[in-house]
């Protein structure tokens, strides 16, 4: 019943907005907003300590006869179990927060009914998504939240950048969406079931052998699988329309493209951790992808004015680290960095929109610097966030981060390799985060308008993410801190508790990363702020070729255009014109002129001129009598 | 008898329009209310459990030839969602006159009568009159080149049609009866060769129908140059016509041919949906890019067709009444569009969305509804054939998938250029009416109910899909 209550208020909220909201003040649509995520914030809280699974069944969603006594049913169905809960909580906590704050940043705009009613929308559809109890209702939620994605991205519609951008993203992420779809597929075939649980138990029934002999099929299973997660948490190849997205409003960038939408992925693989653990090959893949994406996406970062787009290449480079535990097996990190980013890049998207909001639209930072004077709130609150993303220890990401890492040498799947990319990605996290800081509130001025603070509406969010930005990390203490006053598990392992693999490291191995992870992280922070303190960077010209390599995006875009758009556009246009409009439509032609032509030829015969019957009776009685005398 | 009144009540209301030419568009309305009434009527007296034909009507004329109606879990669905369109399309028929109202009327009974008839002539019939009214419509209310498509509709419809009378004719010699209860046990006996031959000719009228490749030209022609509610009932309910035929004829009729051939004609629907939509990708004409999602579209639904499994009927099936929803409902959008602003060059409009808010609430609406996101029926139906295909051949399944991709590519764009944007025109014409909102209110609606009740709504075709199942699963174990 609470679930169902949980599904039911955002799905109201967005159908209140346009009917009864369209004409009332900006500052009202928000607030109404704003009070129902906050009770499905409750309600989820209501789940959460409920010490049982919490699930609901709305009836069956599709229903047909197989044969007289087999029938194909999907029902629509909801479970709230642990990972679910602990996803609720997040989604509503952090979306109160983005709701609250945008109160504040919507509160020029006009018809900003819209834009509350596509945010209760995602907040359902993405409900959708984490208590779907079979692969059909999160797919649901799962393009549910791509429209809504789609429509907010594209929300200031009048530039056509911004609706390009969305149109993208959903794009790209429908060919993720297919990988969804063929996985689906695949599972169905082989084991004809879509439930979780039901299909976890199938799974477990299997005996190594029966895995060993089926390795193409859980291959192809795992890897479509990991196709969309791909698509939707933006991960190499197909990571390319997370940067664009940066042209919806920012509190859509932090709820959506950082805190939620994104990691559904995320979550779709802790789901079906059972299915991809059983072969080496794809747990790899997903590792070796995570590896690139954290890394390549790390490298963009570096060089990107646009304040938005370094978080989001941030975001993209974070979710590569979500993807790496995924891959060495540690989906409890996974899991556990997942909530921290939420918290830290949602905090750091709101003040960089508490910036934006200050400075009048403006984005780059170079028209920035030395924002610590006229910003106070937004700075302490961003550099919390900074400190938080790159690892300071005892802050969130401390703990997450070092849990990955850890995880990527150790794991039941990991290798040092994938520790040394990671721990290079860190260092670059480390370097572009504290650049953006640096650069934006220290210094001087180089604006023209005066900034001004954010209203309370937004500042007081920026403080609570700020606070769970430091505090979250205790969740998930390390098994070497918590050692020396004698703890085990830390509470997040403890809750999940997914099935324990045991990895091969030790606790000394995991002092010594963790304290490689710091001492990177102190110098390249401190080289960071020494060269962009003054304001100005030489960097550039040092290595001119790699730098226009970089700042380019590495020419992805560009490429796909090339190698894919373009040559599909071009096989369309010829398809249109050469196969319908002359192959199809000339044969057409051709036979209806042949036709006429047979007509005119016959016509001439009827015309009544006696001669012509003459010369055709003469004709066939010549024949005729060859025909005789042969 | 309620049978004969849906197809011959509307017909006899015809010297009504003339005697009161004044109040013709009030007449169209209350005719069609009332057919549309009837026709859901229909529900109370159905045996959702019962796989025969129900409420038959038999009459005998001559020799073979006898007027029998009926309706099944397969025809009640289509008729039904041809009372709904032509009942909603005629509110906004008001400027066309009497003589339009009546071939209107007439089309919609000659629509529902090939739906109903259960005897192979008394089908050919209705098959072929239906192209009458619908050659005036187009050819008098068309476009600048309307003479041509419309002769072209007819002579391409007409030829398909010749092969499929010789079929039929041949089996009502040999079996000496012409009716479906007839005919379907007698003629599903026949050798696999003759089978052959006879599902090649009825086959080409009906792929001529739907369109399937390479059938299709006529359609673009037809669409762009088609009044609006012409191009409503072509998308909604003519196209339909020829999948429909397909399991009420086809299938039943020639089991073992359809198992032979069904590779072939999956693989005619696979190049459908890919060769659709790159084609809708490169129209600049609105209409001639939703005629080419129609050929996608279909292809999907021909696809599920002969994957001759209970997923791929089941969403087949659905998947011809979402079609006919959403693509109805876009092709009013751009009547609509055309009225205020006499074009229709995608690159001429743009910016809508900051002027007209309702107008583009339904367009993202119907653009979501046709690239099939779940929650509107075309899921349903794209999902279960998808899923069905897949079962059969596993790389059909993920070809045919990338039109899940193709299919966003295509309706995006359609919205990237026509809706969003700076406002390339002043678009001071004013948004939608009251009955238009209503109209398309209540289209929206039923996108939605069948995206999440499509287990309840379904539910009469279950018997009639099990029946052709069983059909199909004998021929594929000879």
């Amino acid at each position: 019943m609470e679930i169902l209550l949980l599904l039911i208020l955002p799905l109201l909220g967005s159908c209140i907005q346009p009917l009864f909201l369209a004409k009332t003040p900006a500052k009202i649509c928000g607030s109404v907003a704003t009070v129902i995520l906050f009770s499905c914030f409750l309600i989820s809280l209501f789940i959460f300590i409920q010490p049982e699974t919490v699930s609901l069944y709305l009836g069956n969603w599709i229903h047909i006869p197989l044969s007289a006594t087999e029938n194909f049913t999907i029902p629509l169905s909801f479970t709230a179990d642990k990972v679910s809960k602990l996803l609720l909580l997040l989604i509503t906590g952090i979306g109160t927060c983005i709701h609250l704050y945008s109160i504040g940043y919507m509160s020029e705009e006009k018809r900003v009914y819209r834009f509350f009613a596509y945010l209760n929308l995602f907040v359902f559809a993405m409900l959708c998504l984490v208590l779907g109890s079979n692969f059909l209702v999160t797919f649901l939620g799962w393009e549910g939240v791509g429209l809504c994605s789609y429509l907010l991205i594209g929300y200031w519609h009048t530039n056509p950048a911004n609706a390009q951008a969305g149109m993208k993203a959903f794009i790209v992420n429908r060919i993720g969406d297919l990988g969804l779809l063929v996985a689906m597929f695949t599972i169905y075939y082989h084991f004809h079931t879509l439930d979780y649980l039901e299909l976890s138990q199938k799974v477990a029934l299997l005996s190594q052998s029966v895995v060993l002999d089926h390795r193409d099929v859980f291959q192809w299973i795992g890897f479509s699988l990991f196709i969309a997660v791909t698509g939707k948490s933006a991960q190499i190849p197909l990571y390319v329309w997370l940067p664009d997205a940066m042209a919806g409003p920012t509190p859509v960038s932090a709820l959506i493209h950082a805190a939620t939408m994104v990691t559904a992925g995320i979550y779709l693989m802790t789901r079906c951790s059972f299915l991809l653990i059983l072969d080496p090959t794809v747990m790899n893949v997903i590792a070796t992808v995570g590896c690139l994406t954290a890394f390549f996406a790390a490298t963009i970062g570096l060089t990107q004015w646009d304040i938005k787009k370094v978080l989001a290449y941030s975001t993209v480079s974070q979710l590569g680290f979500m993807v790496i535990a995924c891959g060495v097996g540690a989906f409890d990190a996974a899991i556990g960095h997942l909530i921290t980013h939420a918290f830290f890049k949602a905090l750091l998207f709101l003040g960089a929109g508490s910036v934006i909001h200050g400075m009048h639209h403006e984005q780059d930072m170079r028209h920035m610097g030395g924002l610590r004077k006229y910003m106070p709130i937004t700075t302490l609150t961003f550099i919390i966030g900074t400190l938080a993303i790159i690892g300071f220890p005892g802050l969130a990401g401390f703990f997450s981060k070092d849990e990955i890492l850890y995880a990527a040498w150790t794991g039941p799947f990991g290798h040092p390799a994938f520790w040394v990319i990671g721990w290079i990605s860190a260092c670059m996290t480390a370097f572009y985060m504290v650049r953006l800081t640096v650069y934006t509130f220290f210094g001087t001025f180089r604006g023209h308008h005066a900034p001004h603070e954010s209203p309370l509406w937004m500042t007081v969010p920026l403080i609570i993410l700020s606070f769970f930005s430091v505090t979250a990390g205790y969740l998930m203490i390390p098994h070497a801190i918590s050692e020396l006053w004698g703890g085990g598990h830390s509470w997040l392992q403890g809750w999940l508790s997914f099935p324990a693999k045991e990895g091969h490291g030790s606790v000394s191995l995991e002092w010594s990363l963790m304290g490689a992870s710091v001492i990177a992280m102190t110098i390249f922070g401190s080289i960071a702020i020494g060269i962009y303190i003054k304001g100005t960077s030489s960097l550039p010209l040092l290595f001119p070729r790699l730098y226009r390599l970089i700042d380019h995006k590495w020419y992805v875009d560009e490429f796909y255009i090339k190698v894919i758009v373009n040559p599909l556009k071009n096989l369309s246009q010829t398809l249109f014109i050469l196969g319908d409009r002359f192959l199809i439509e000339g044969i057409i032609q051709t036979v209806s002129l042949l036709s006429q032509g047979i007509g005119v030829i016959l016509s001439e015969s009827q015309y009544g001129r006696i001669n012509t019957y003459l010369r055709f009776f003469f004709v066939s009685l010549m024949l005729f009598l060859v025909w005789i005398l042969v | 008898m309620i049978l004969t009144f849906l197809i011959f009540f509307p017909l006899l209301t015809i010297p009504l329009f003339y005697a009161f030419p004044k109040r013709s568009y009030e007449l169209l309305i209350v005719v069609m209310g009332i057919s549309f009434l009837a026709s859901l009527s229909l529900l109370s007296g159905f045996d959702i459990y019962s796989p025969a034909l129900q409420l038959t009507e038999f009459m005998p004329i001559f020799s073979y030839f006898s007027y029998s109606l009926g309706i099944d879990g397969l025809s009640l669905p289509l008729v039904i969602l041809t009372t709904f369109l032509t009942f909603l399309v005629s509110f906004s028929l008001k400027e066309y006159g009497k003589n339009f109202h009546v071939l209107w009327v007439v089309l919609h009974s000659m629509m529902l009568g090939a739906f109903l008839a259960t005897h192979v002539f008394l089908y050919y019939i209705f098959w072929e009159a239906m192209l009458i009214p619908m050659y005036f419509i187009i050819g008098i209310w068309g476009g600048e080149q309307r003479v041509y498509a419309t002769t072209k509709l007819v002579l391409y419809t007409f030829l398909g049609s010749l092969c499929m009378l010789f079929a039929f004719i041949y089996l009502m010699q040999i079996f000496g009866t012409g009716t479906y209860e007839g005919i379907a046990p007698l003629s599903a006996t026949l050798p696999i060769h003759i089978q052959i031959v006879l599902f090649c000719l009825v086959g080409i009228a009906f792929a001529i129908k739907i369109p399937i490749f390479p059938f299709h030209t006529w359609l673009p022609d037809a669409h762009v140059q088609a009044p609006t509610p012409g191009s409503i009932i072509l998308a909604g309910v003519l196209l339909k016509m020829g999948t429909y035929s397909f399991l009420r004829w086809a299938i039943p009729l020639f089991p073992k041919a359809v198992v032979y051939l069904s590779p072939y004609l999956m693989g005619l629907g696979l190049i459908g949906i890919i060769y659709g939509a790159l084609l809708s990708w490169v129209q600049k004409d609105i209409k001639k890019m939703i005629a080419y999602s129609s050929v996608s579209h279909m292809g999907f639904i021909v696809m599920g067709l002969f994957s001759l499994n209970s997923w791929g009927l089941h969403g087949a099936l659905a998947q011809m009444i979402n079609h006919g929803l959403t693509t109805g409902g876009l092709f009013f959008m751009i009547g609509i569009l055309y009225h205020h602003y006499h074009t229709r060059d995608m690159d001429e409009y743009g910016g809508i969305a900051q002027k007209l808010p309702f107008f583009t609430f339904f367009w993202i609406f119907l653009t979501f509804g046709s690239l099939a996101l779940p929650g509107t029926g075309s899921f349903i139906g794209e999902w279960l054939i998808l899923l069905g295909v897949f079962q059969e051949r596993n790389g059909m399944g993920i070809l045919a998938g990338s039109g899940v991709i193709l299919g966003a590519i295509y309706m995006l764009w359609l919205a990237y250029k026509v809706i969003w944007g700076e406002p390339k025109k002043d678009y001071t014409k004013g948004d939608l009416l009251l009955y238009e909102k209503c109209v398309l209110g209540l289209i929206c609606l039923g996108i939605i109910i069948l995206g999440f009740g499509s287990s309840q709504i379904f539910l009469p075709t279950h018997a009639t899909l099990s029946q052709i199942q069983k059909v199909i699963d004998q021929a594929k174990q000879e």
